[in-house]
């Protein structure tokens, strides 16, 4: 069974800079969500801002030891236009979870 | 595994052949995967014509063939104009921000992801059934 917490530093090892957040969606432990806000994403087609963070992580898909990883890309906080409101102001930043200390288990 | 040639040879030519193709999971009639059904929705929602293909009986080599291709491995996967654009995520997430109509050349559905209840009146209620015993 996959540890969340070292899941989260193989893909910020890989992708320097990165804010990584896994969490365990059913509460088994094998199916699993990465959240990943990174500057390498800019300019990159969804696809590969998944291919990279499926990268980092293929070798625990191939051992087994995650079953199941879905994956969300957003580009770098700076740039994140998904989030913007229709005047353009940047989503506040509490629109995301408080990251580190969610221990549901 | 190694690469079937003809198999990849295959599906680069339904690639061409389909604008919009699906390598899902079942049928868009009967999908067989919660992760495939999702994609279905999403492109019948989007009214645009689709190929689908069923990766089930073929599974493996298929995997061995897509992931030579583009280096993507697991279903569904939706392909546009010969590109893999992405599995159900991705699908999704690009339906909701309307990259997907952009990419499809389409309108973007209004009543996205809303339930249709109310849009048809429910047929099942008729009139009562008026015996009258004159």
């Amino acid at each position: 069974m996959a540890d969340l917490a070292e899941i989260e530093r193989i893909i910020a090892e890989a992708l320097p800079g990165a804010e990584v957040e896994v969490v365990d969606e059913t509460g088994g432990g094998d199916h699993l969500r990465a959240i990943v806000r990174a500057p390498q994403f800019e300019g990159k087609s969804r696809i590969d801002q998944h291919r990279m963070v499926r990268a980092a992580v293929q070798e625990r898909m191939d051992d087994g030891s995650i079953h199941a990883l879905s994956i969300s890309t957003k580009p770098a906080a700076s740039s994140a236009s998904r989030e913007q409101d229709a005047t353009g102001r940047p989503a506040k930043p509490d629109a995301d979870p408080p990251g580190g200390d969610s221990s549901s288990r | 595994m190694a690469v079937n040639p003809e198999l990849k040879q295959k599906v680069e030519e339904v690639l061409r052949e389909n604008r919009v193709l699906l390598f899902m999971k079942g049928t868009p009639e009967m999908p067989q995967c919660g992760f495939s059904m999702r994609v279905v929705g999403v492109l019948e929602q989007m009214g645009t014509e689709y190929g689908a293909i069923d990766v089930l009986p073929i599974l493996d080599p298929l995997r061995e063939v897509t992931g030579e291709i583009s280096d993507w491995r697991t279903f569904p996967q939706l392909y546009v104009n010969g590109e893999l654009v992405g599995g159900a995520d991705i699908v999704e997430e690009m339906f909701e921000s309307g990259e997907l109509a952009d990419l499809l050349g389409v309108e973007q559905p209004e009543v996205a992801a809303q339930p249709q209840a109310e849009a048809t009146p429910n047929p099942q209620q008729s009139p009562p059934l008026q015996v009258d015993g004159t």
